[in-house]
Parts: structure tokens; sequence; C-alpha cells
């Protein structure tokens, strides 16, 4: 008994017990690699978004110091149409002109341009508004990540608002964008739609098409 | 029963088996080193955003020096409280953040300084002009940060903002060195009326 006992403790690992292990094991091993590839998916992800958001602030600042300091609020703005792809937001935004007139900024200051290779190839900081004979067609575009060639679509609403101590003009800034009368001052929600890519000169839009919207409020102020 | 219990396996079982077992351990382990890259590749991109994050928060906010600056107070103000924009440059010779408002300077994220080998033009950081020269790098500063104020800015008070991120120890040793530099277009609008404390 005490032979068989201590042969018994002596067998060890079947062959097939052995090549199971190594099986299960290998299971694990490749969920912990599709681990790690959704995790680096995540954070490209996440990264994107936080260049979004980065470039949704620069632009909403260039906005509010066009709306601020010129009268781009009176007339500037090409009123847009067909933003379907979101029910919950607007689907009629306005967007950049094809070019910013002189009337409110000097002709070296515009930074819009139509032509789709001037995008691609010049300034990373340049607009480009995708011209229609329809100008409620239009559509306007930036950078987001331009060395992996990912742009974004920016728009925008404006509401305007007008706080009763700001009624006769009693000095509270709210000049209308014309910069003669006391008016009101808007409530601005930009709209950064992304990812969109140029292909063969045209702004492609991804099948998972993500919006950052970031609200500010703008008047004229002197 | 026992003689046969004691007989083992043949040559043949026992080569199969190792081969078989090989095979998949092989895989795996293959699997498991990749593994390590993938989580190093995941690690440097948090902290590049990291990074991303805290040199846009300097430049547009500012900070606050434990000394006193021009101005009597201790504000190293941000892109957003000056009138004037500041030159090109705001990083020191080894590429780390270098902030300069109101007389106080600011240098923070600095890592030890490295010697990179150049094995072309922008590999494996921005810098690399060539394929044999070696840069020191102490920093995450990729690039020079540039900064227009002059063409297509709004009335003079825009200012555009270009940095770019560099992770100087993944982007040696990456196979596709670009994805460890990531470049920032900025617009800060320079809200301060009066002169700069300069």
């Amino acid at each position: 008994m005490a032979w068989r006992k201590l042969h018994k403790d002596q067998r060890g690992f079947t062959l097939i017990e052995v090549m199971s292990a190594a099986l299960v094991l290998s299971i694990f091993v490749t969920g912990i690699g599709a681990f790690w590839i959704a995790s680096d998916r995540r954070i490209n992800s996440l990264t994107l978004r936080q260049k979004t958001i980065f470039a949704a602030s620069s632009e909403l600042e260039r906005l509010t110091t066009l709306y601020d300091t010129t009268g781009f609020g009176v007339s500037g703005p090409t009123a847009t149409t067909g933003y379907n792809e979101v029910a919950a937001l607007p689907s009629t935004r306005l967007t950049y002109p094809t070019a910013l007139s002189p009337v409110y900024v000097a002709a070296g200051q515009d930074f819009i341009t139509t032509s789709a290779s001037t995008f691609v190839s010049g300034d990373s900081f340049e607009l480009y508004v995708s011209s229609n004979l329809l100008s409620s067609l239009n559509r306007s575009y930036r950078w987001i990540d331009k060395a992996q060639g990912i742009a974004g679509r920016v728009s925008w609403t404006t509401t305007a608002l007008t706080p009763s101590s700001c009624a006769g003009g009693d000095g509270c800034g709210c000049l209308d964008f014309t910069a003669l009368l006391a008016g009101s001052c808007y409530r601005l929600d930009l709209y950064l739609e992304y990812p969109f890519r140029m292909v063969t000169g045209s702004p492609v839009a991804a099948s998972n098409l993500q919006t950052v919207v970031l609200s500010t409020l703008v008047g004229r102020h002197t | 029963m026992t003689i046969r219990s004691q007989a083992g396996f043949s040559l043949m079982e026992m080569m199969s088996a190792a081969t078989a077992s090989g095979v998949i351990v092989l895989a795996a382990s293959a699997f498991l080193i990749k593994s390590f890259s993938w989580m190093d590749e995941i690690r440097a991109k948090v902290e590049m955003n990291r990074h991303a994050r805290e040199t846009y928060d300097l430049l547009a906010f500012g900070a606050i020096s434990s000394s006193t600056g021009k101005d009597g107070t201790k504000n190293l103000y941000g892109l957003r409280g000056f009138n004037n924009a500041p030159a090109n440059g705001l990083r020191t010779t080894v590429n780390a953040l270098k902030y300069t408002s109101n007389r106080l300077t600011l240098t923070p994220d600095t890592v030890a300084t490295m010697t990179i080998t150049c094995k072309g033009v922008g590999i494996p950081v921005p810098d690399c002009a060539d394929n044999h020269s070696t840069q020191s790098v102490g920093g995450w500063i990729g690039s020079d940060i540039k900064l227009d104020a002059g063409a297509s800015s709004i009335k003079g008070i825009t200012v555009k903002v270009t940095f770019s991120i560099t992770d100087p120890f993944e982007a040696q040793r990456a196979d596709s060195p670009g994805q460890f530099t990531d470049t920032y277009y900025e617009v800060f609008t320079m809200n301060r009326d009066e002169a700069d404390p300069n």
C-alpha cells in the first residue's frame, strides 16, 4: 500500500494535461493582447478628442474676437442648412463666408481659402470653405491633426440675448454689431464635427462622426 | 497494470507533443512580447496627452511663481494676458518648455538629458536634419514653439501658436517614430490693453 501511494505521488501530469494547460495559457495571453489592442484604440480616440477640443477652443477664440472686435456679427457669417447627421443638434447653422470681407478685417488677415489644395499644402491654420452654387450648402473645415490628415467641420449658431440691464445703453457693453447703438449680446454655440479626411480634394466624413460643442457669450465691445 | 503505467511515451509521441506545445507557446510568447510594446505605446501616448495639456494650460492661462515679477505680482501671464506676443523659442536648448512672462521664467517638464542619434530628417525626433548627427533632449517639446501674431491675426490681437510634443524615450526605439510626435495648432486672443511687464 505504501509502495502504491509513493508510486501514485510520482505520477506528475500527463502529456494531455500539459498540452491542455499550454492551450489555456495561450488563450489567456491572447486575451491580454486583445485588451491592449482595445486600450490602444481607446487611447488614440481620446487623443484625437483632446486635439479636437483644443482645435474647437482655438476656433471659438478666433470667432469670439471676430464678433467682439469687428462688425462680423452683422452679416459676416453664411447661413447654411442640412446638418442632419445628429438629430439632437440644429440642422441650420452659420459658417464662414468664402472670404473675410475687408469691412471686418484687413485683407492680409483673411485666413479663409476656397482651394482644397491650399488647405492641404498651406498654413495649418487656414480654414477651407467648400463653396457651392447654393451658399446654404457651403461647409467650413479646419485641421485637427494635419500630420494624420484629420480635419473637422466648423459651424455655429447664435442666439440673441437682451439682458434687461442693457436696455437704454447703460454701459453694460452690449453694443449691437455695427458698434453704433445699444443692442444685444449673442450666445454662440460652436460645433466641431470630426473626423473628416480629404479624399481627392473633398472632405469625407467618417462613419463614426462625433461632435464637440463649445459655447460662449459674444458682444461688440466698442 | 503496473508495468503498463510505467511504459512512458515513445520518442515519436514526445517529439510530436513537444512540437505542438512549442508552436502554441511560441505564438503565445510572441504575442506576450508584443503586448509589452503595446503597453509602452499606450503609456507614452497617455504621457504625451498629459504634457500637451500642461503646455496648453501654461500658454493659455500662465502660472503663479514663488518670487515677484516686474509688476510686483507673482503672475506669469498666459498668452491671453499678453498685449504683444512673445518671440519664438519658448523652450530650452534641450527641448524643455521654458515660459517667460513678467520677468519670471518657468521651466517645467524636464527629464534627464539624453543623446539621440538622428536617423533621417525628422527621425526619430523633429529636430533631426540628417542621418548621423546627434540631439541632446531633456524635455517634451518636439519642434521650437512657433508664435505668429502677424499673418491673419484678427485686429492684431490673435496669435497663432504651433507646438509639438515628442516622447523622446519611445521615439528612439519605435518602428514609426512619427506616432510619438503630436503637433497642435492653437489660436489665442491677447486681451491685455496696457503694455506687458517685460
